[in-house]
């Protein structure tokens, strides 16, 4: 009793009192076993995303030096300004640079990182002879982690005494020329990262309906017809999916390119957006991150440009699956 | 209505940071070297002492983080062991050991946002406290070397060294070492032909000119480990190096990829043919003739023309990295470039290879690089060996004198044991005390095998106090890689280096406009 007095406000009365005990508790009900299940995942969100963008955002916004609390001052726009606009500045050149290096890469390697995994897995998916072996080496490489495969493929790509060159009898250099160089980080990022996709879409695949796909061909579909007609519709939703995610992902391009791009000389030939930005801040030149924060902050700003692109392009138009909701519907009535 | 409200914010927000910037504080760099403001010890003092006036050091312990890895931060780690031996309840020195790609940045970080688990001590790169200083990092020691009443003097440093370590009239940190990248040279297969081990540029691209010619001729004697094309056979067995089989001979494979090259041969070259790197004002000099003559006798190496010494190419050009290794061992190269730290395992492999006819000592020449890339060997310039030295600096998180005294102790301490176990990796004492101690550098197996050939510390030049130093090493190195690969050989040297230097001059342009 003499805690649900100090509960109390003096005007309160008792049945407001008890109807905020029962919102409370409905509340609590409704939703605290949600929040006790999301806790965690909250958590390590806020304190290693939400906090560190925030803090990025604010210091974007300064000249912040990260060894001298006393060299830190506010700059405004004066840094965004710069990576955006000023086209003699350094940073805006090395910025636009490492886009239109990323923006190239992304263009080739989302396409293939889709359809390659697709085709494989709609392979492994006939069940051939070995398939449990065939899907384990094709995810396998996605568990290494990208420093150890690097240094393989550097080995193996080495001019001089590389085992690809020596079988091949060619003597290009993959390590040096930064265009073959491309090629080799784009081949190692298909290689090592499909893995992920080919299994969304083979769980995909499995779940097609068999019965459309019996249904269409007795009306006479082929297999490719089939494929294109009723398979992938089927799986829309995990090609968006894929699609988005590689995009996003590769947006991000930085330590193949880091690694297997180490003998390049000129790096800016190699350099992505977060190779500019994971550069800036190596060695001793404390004073740039508040620019390395304004470029990260850029960078993320296009990733949601070209999301929401993605996102509008992708979107289903109205009307435009309604022969499978009227199938659906048929199927229900019977 | 909640929409509005959080537009409404978010405008506030953007009005309030549009609204221009604030003044810069006043910066304290002259060019690229910083200057400092004498300084004021604010450190706590609690310094007890006995009835002689010997400080008491009660179990301090003291963490030291490290740019040694492994193999040289095992190395380190015994002389620390030794240390905390020698000190025991009194000082105690835990070691902690980062790559140089991350720990600089970590330090930083950590200084200011989490001074409890910063480091008191740092171990690093002369060249880099420049830079470190200005970013008040570090702390002076000369104060507290005084205070540790432990006898320490300036003259008993190589000048060059502990220069580096002053910003104006303070010390920041004490030389340790230094070292470079060295030419290993496969003296049985000189020997064998009739060539001598050569000590200038011109003596070698003749001799790698007359071992090409008598390769060509199928009169090369060559023996080694197995090659992928000759059928394995004794390591003692000479042969005759046969081109058809076995391709073009190459002398002296060369990468610009590999370290040893891009960060000591490229500026030993600039060095030693009058040229500079950085200027005394701490801002890049590369763009001069010395650098002009060093890269392109680099670019020599791999195209010769009509106007090179050498007639041959010493190296296949476009080579990735680890160049000449395999050749080396295999006899189909007779030179090598490798590090300083290389001379241990090079000397322990040849020792095995050839254990019947007097291993190592009898069959590799270890060569400084000295006048080997000068093209007038009578300049003074031609003796000087590019190199990195290693210095050991208080951080400003190490709060108490008596820990601030402590850390200069064991400083010192470092100085003078870098003899020894750190021999091993190739590593020239900076102290000119140890460099002549018997016990500790001279009757030392390692200094006796390898390391008698590294030159002296007086012949080492290192990049001058700068706190432009990540810029300019950077491009440099990108000059440098341009003009030794094939794809850049029509563009002259003079314009690699300029359009590198404006590029270097713009970027610290823009971050002095930071």
């Amino acid at each position: 009793m003499a805690f649900e007095s100090l509960k109390r406000t003096p005007s309160s009365s008792l049945e407001e009192y008890a109807l905020h005990e029962e919102k409370r508790r409905l509340f609590l009900k409704k939703y605290g076993l949600g929040f006790l299940f999301l806790g965690p995942y909250l958590f390590f969100f806020i304190v290693f995303f939400l906090y560190p963008l925030f803090k990025g955002a604010i210091i974007s916004f300064y000249h912040y030096n990260i060894a001298d609390p006393t060299d830190i001052f506010f700059r405004g726009f004066q840094n965004f300004q710069k990576i955006l606009f000023s086209s003699n500045s350094t940073y805006f050149q090395s910025f636009w640079n490492g886009m239109k290096n990323t923006v190239i890469a992304v263009l080739i390697l989302v396409p293939f990182s889709v359809v390659l995994p697709l085709l494989l897995a709609a392979l492994v998916n006939v069940k051939p002879f070995g398939n449990k072996f065939f899907r384990a080496v094709l995810y396998l490489p996605s568990i290494f982690p990208i420093t150890a495969t690097a240094v393989i493929f550097l080995n193996m790509f080495n001019n001089n005494y590389g085992f690809l060159s020596a079988l091949f009898g060619n003597n290009i250099n993959w390590l040096l020329d930064a265009k073959y160089n491309w090629i080799l980080i784009i081949v190692f990022c298909l290689w090592s990262g499909i893995g992920g996709n080919f299994l969304i879409f083979l769980a995909a695949l499995q779940n097609v309906d068999p019965m459309l796909k019996e249904a269409s061909s007795i009306d006479g579909c082929g297999p490719t017809k089939r494929f294109i007609y009723i398979t992938l519709p089927q799986i829309k939703p995990q090609l968006i999916l894929c699609f988005f995610t590689a995009t996003i992902g590769y947006m991000n391009l930085y330590g193949q390119n880091y690694m297997l791009g180490s003998f390049v000389s000129d790096k800016k030939q190699i350099a992505t957006a977060v190779y500019v930005i994971q550069d800036l801040m190596m060695g001793t030149d404390f004073q740039v991150y508040g620019m390395v924060s304004a470029m990260a902050i850029s960078l993320g700003f296009f990733i949601m440009l070209i999301s929401i692109a993605q996102l509008v392009a992708t979107k289903e138009r109205k009307g435009g699956s309604h022969h499978e909701r009227e199938y659906l519907l048929a199927k229900r009535q019977g | 209505m909640n929409k509005v409200k959080a537009l409404l914010l978010l405008a506030s927000i953007t009005a309030l940071t549009a609204c221009g910037g604030g003044e810069p504080p006043v910066t304290s760099s002259q060019g690229g070297v910083p200057s400092v403001s004498s300084f004021v010890d604010e450190s706590n003092d609690d310094v007890i002492r006995d009835t002689n006036g010997n400080i008491i050091f009660n179990n301090i312990k003291l963490k030291m983080w490290s740019v040694c890895t492994n193999p040289d931060g095992a190395y380190q780690d015994e002389i620390v062991t030794k240390f905390n031996q020698a000190y025991q309840g009194q000082i105690n020195i835990e070691t902690y050991h980062e790559s140089r790609y991350s720990i600089f940045s970590n330090l930083a970080k950590t200084v200011t946002q989490d001074p409890d688990n910063a480091p008191d001590l740092f171990y690093g790169y002369g060249e880099r406290i420049g830079a470190l200083v200005s970013n008040k990092l570090f702390v002076p020691q000369d104060i507290y070397l005084e205070q540790a009443n432990i006898g320490f003097d300036k003259s008993y440093f190589e000048p060059l060294l502990v220069n580096n370590c002053y910003i104006g009239s303070q010390l920041y940190g004490l030389p340790i070492s230094v070292d470079s990248a060295m030419t290993y040279a496969r003296k049985d297969i000189l020997t064998k032909n009739g060539l001598p081990i050569p000590t200038t540029y011109d003596e070698l691209m003749t001799t790698c000119d007359a071992l090409v010619e008598k390769a060509d001729a199928g009169e090369l004697w060559v023996r080694g480990n197995d090659t992928p094309n000759v059928a394995p056979g004794n390591v003692y067995t000479w042969r005759k190096y046969n081109p058809e089989i076995e391709g073009q001979y190459y002398p002296f494979p060369v990468s610009p990829g590999d370290m040893w090259v891009n960060a000591y041969i490229g500026e030993s070259a600039v060095s030693q043919n009058g040229g500079s790197i950085t200027g005394s004002d701490g801002m890049p000099s590369f763009n001069n003739s010395g650098a002009e003559k060093g890269l392109q006798l680099l670019r020599d190496w791999l195209l010769p023309t009509a106007t090179s010494k050498n007639k041959h190419a010493l190296s296949k050009i476009d080579l990735n990295y680890d160049a000449g290794v395999t050749e080396f061992y295999s006899g189909c190269c007779a030179f090598y470039f490798a590090g300083a730290w290389d001379g241990y395992g090079n000397t322990a492999k040849i020792d095995s290879m050839y254990t019947a006819e007097g291993g190592s000592a009898d069959n590799l020449a270890i060569m400084n690089p000295a006048k080997l890339f000068a093209l007038d060997a009578s300049q003074s310039s031609a003796n000087t060996i590019f190199g990195d030295s290693h210095a050991i600096s208080i951080v400003r998180t190490c709060k108490s004198r008596t820990e601030r005294i402590a850390a200069a102790i064991f400083s010192n301490y470092l100085a003078e044991n870098c003899g020894g176990v750190w021999t091993k990796a190739g590593h020239l004492p900076a102290s000119l005390i140890v460099q002549q101690s018997s016990e500790l550098y001279l009757n030392n197996e390692f200094f006796d095998k390898y390391v008698r050939y590294y030159g002296t510390t007086d012949q080492y030049r290192t990049m001058p106090v700068s706190i432009y130093y990540d810029y300019i090493i950077e491009g440099f190195q990108t000059a440098l890689k341009k003009a030794m690969i094939s794809s850049y050989k029509d563009t002259p040297v003079s314009t690699l280096l300029t359009q590198s230097y404006d590029d270097t001059m713009n970027r610290i342009k823009d971050l002095q406009d930071l």
